[in-house]
């Protein structure tokens, strides 16, 4: 039997063979603030962006069973391109199968007002057993890290405006580890759940919540047995920014609305968090950066996503979601699946390559 | 999106970076496959890397080693889902356009991976930097910026969670 040292460096060669052919290519970069303006004299040519090849093919599966039966429990669902108003086309509908068991789930709590409106500020709770990946994201952020004074040391809040985190490494090594992260929750009030946090080996839980505020969720925060699908949708390659809009639908969830804002917050950057309506049902719209995500509940086990980047008007991009006939729904899951194992987890076979 | 995509002939980037980027391109794509799961995206996730060094090379350049912020990054985004599931859907835009094909990796590959993916995001990341980027010990700590004994907490953790699963699958 393989030791876990050659396992792993069994799977490193494999990985290096892999992208060792990668073609060399000159970097594609977008335009840099500031350096490449004061060097623009300078720039021998500004040429379209590079056509860079990735990834594989895009493949038919044209009479494969699983198809229909795979995604027919899920609402049916698509964007109406011709109402976006853009050069939109169907990239690809990918079936996202179930989502394997968590070896060691964390724990999430969420708290919020449930009379307040699905826009309202939110309370997460997580207990990681395992030390905790907050603040893993963008980590060139961590200047404005503030030490925070709690009875076992020291936790560190991390204020981003609408969203922010105080992480608390409770064990050393990396033991157990709570995180309070708040959205459209004020700093002062995130501190005073910190100062009425109360743990032992099986979790946290909160003393101290602002008026109002009640246990939204309570469970693991990746549950077994969630089953997604995802539907990719972009403008042509060109020489400008491309736009994207991804719906995922997931469904089989507890409570997946509360449990799937969480899934927002570690990636940090909010920068505006309001209620609309997607499909006629209240949604939130969240703003990270260059990106717009809507979330709303559209039955009450699935939940869905929409992703939506580089429109001008994502409001739209939202507007002009439908709902489709069967034929329709099945068709987008037949013809545009991509090859790529890892990320579909499909185990139907490719039979046709795509020009 | 990130703003309007250009290319810039290596005249005119600076030859440190071009460098930088030309020696440090495939480790960071192989960095980004194994952690995101994804042929199709990762290369696009390692791209977004190298776009946010760029934008701040003047600073990063300083860097005693770049190569381990760029690696930073792209294992971060590689661990995100959104920014995980924005690369794979610009990545497939392209390919059409394509020439290459990343391969597939064999089955027993494919497992570790997956496996290494279920991990803690950072025992994942550890394993990733230690046996795929052949880093050691200290070189991990300055990249993930944390302490060596926090690697090798990491790296131990990690191996025995790995050692049960595969014990638990009877994978010989």
């Amino acid at each position: 039997m393989k030791t876990i040292d050659e396992r792993l460096e069994y799977a490193a060669t494999e990985a290096r063979q892999a992208v060792a052919h990668l073609p060399s290519r000159t970097a594609k970069l977008p335009g840099r603030p500031n350096r490449v303006a004061r060097h623009t004299a300078q720039l021998v040519a500004l040429v379209a962006l590079i056509v860079v090849a990735v990834g594989g093919s895009l493949v038919l599966f044209d009479g494969d069973p699983d198809v229909a039966s795979g995604v027919a429990e899920f609402p049916r669902l698509a964007l109406d391109v011709d109402a976006v108003g853009a050069d939109l086309s169907l990239v690809f509908a990918e079936d996202g199968a179930t989502s394997p068991q968590p070896a060691q789930p964390n724990l999430l709590d969420v708290y919020g007002d449930p009379s307040a409106g699905i826009s309202s500020g939110r309370i997460f709770v997580v207990t990681d057993f395992d030390g905790s990946d907050y603040l893993r994201n963008e980590p060139f952020n961590s200047p404005g890290v503030v030490p925070v004074s709690v009875p076992t040391g020291v936790a560190y809040l991390h204020d981003e405006g609408l969203a922010s985190v105080i992480l608390w490494q409770i064990e050393e090594d990396h033991g157990l580890a709570v995180t309070i992260q708040g959205v459209g929750i004020n700093t002062a009030t995130l501190l005073d759940v910190l100062a009425g946090i109360q743990y032992d080996e099986t979790g946290a839980e909160v003393d101290s919540l602002p008026p109002g505020f009640t246990l939204l969720y309570s469970g693991p925060t990746r549950t077994e047995g969630e089953r997604k699908v995802y539907i990719h949708w972009a403008t042509p390659l060109g020489d400008g920014p491309q736009a994207t809009a991804t719906l995922e639908l997931h469904q089989g969830a507890e409570a997946p609305l509360e449990r799937g804002r969480y899934t927002i917050t570690p990636d940090a950057g909010i920068s505006a968090i309001s209620e609309t309506q997607v499909l006629a049902k209240p949604a939130l719209r969240m703003e990270l950066g260059d990106v717009v995500v809507f979330q709303w509940l559209q039955s009450p086990t699935v939940y869905a996503r929409l992703i939506v980047l580089g429109f001008s008007d994502a409001d739209g991009v939202a507007a002009a979601l439908r709902e489709v006939d069967d034929a329709t729904w099945e068709q987008m899951f037949r013809n545009e699946r991509p090859t790529d194992p890892a990320s579909t987890e499909t185990t139907a076979a490719p039979t046709t390559s795509s020009p | 999106m990130t703003g309007e995509a250009v290319a810039i002939e290596s005249t005119s980037m600076s030859e440190d970076f071009q460098e930088f980027y030309s020696r440090e391109r495939r480790a960071v794509v192989g960095l980004a496959y194994v952690l995101s799961g994804s042929r199709s995206g990762a290369e696009d996730l390692a791209q977004e890397a190298f776009i946010a060094a760029f934008r701040r090379w003047d600073e990063i350049s300083g860097y005693d080693d770049p190569g381990a912020w760029v690696r930073r990054v792209a294992a971060n985004r590689a661990t995100s889902w959104i920014r995980r599931r924005a690369a794979e859907t610009r990545a497939l835009l392209r390919i059409k356009g394509s020439d290459f094909t990343m391969p597939v990796l064999d089955a027993e590959a494919d497992l570790i991976w997956r496996e290494v993916r279920r991990l803690p995001t950072r025992q994942a990341q550890t394993i990733a930097l230690r046996y795929l980027d052949g880093q050691e010990v200290s070189e991990i700590a300055e990249t993930l910026q944390c302490s060596v004994n926090t690697v090798h907490t990491h790296l131990r953790r990690a191996k025995e969670r790995l050692a049960r699963r595969f014990e638990d699958k009877e994978i010989s």
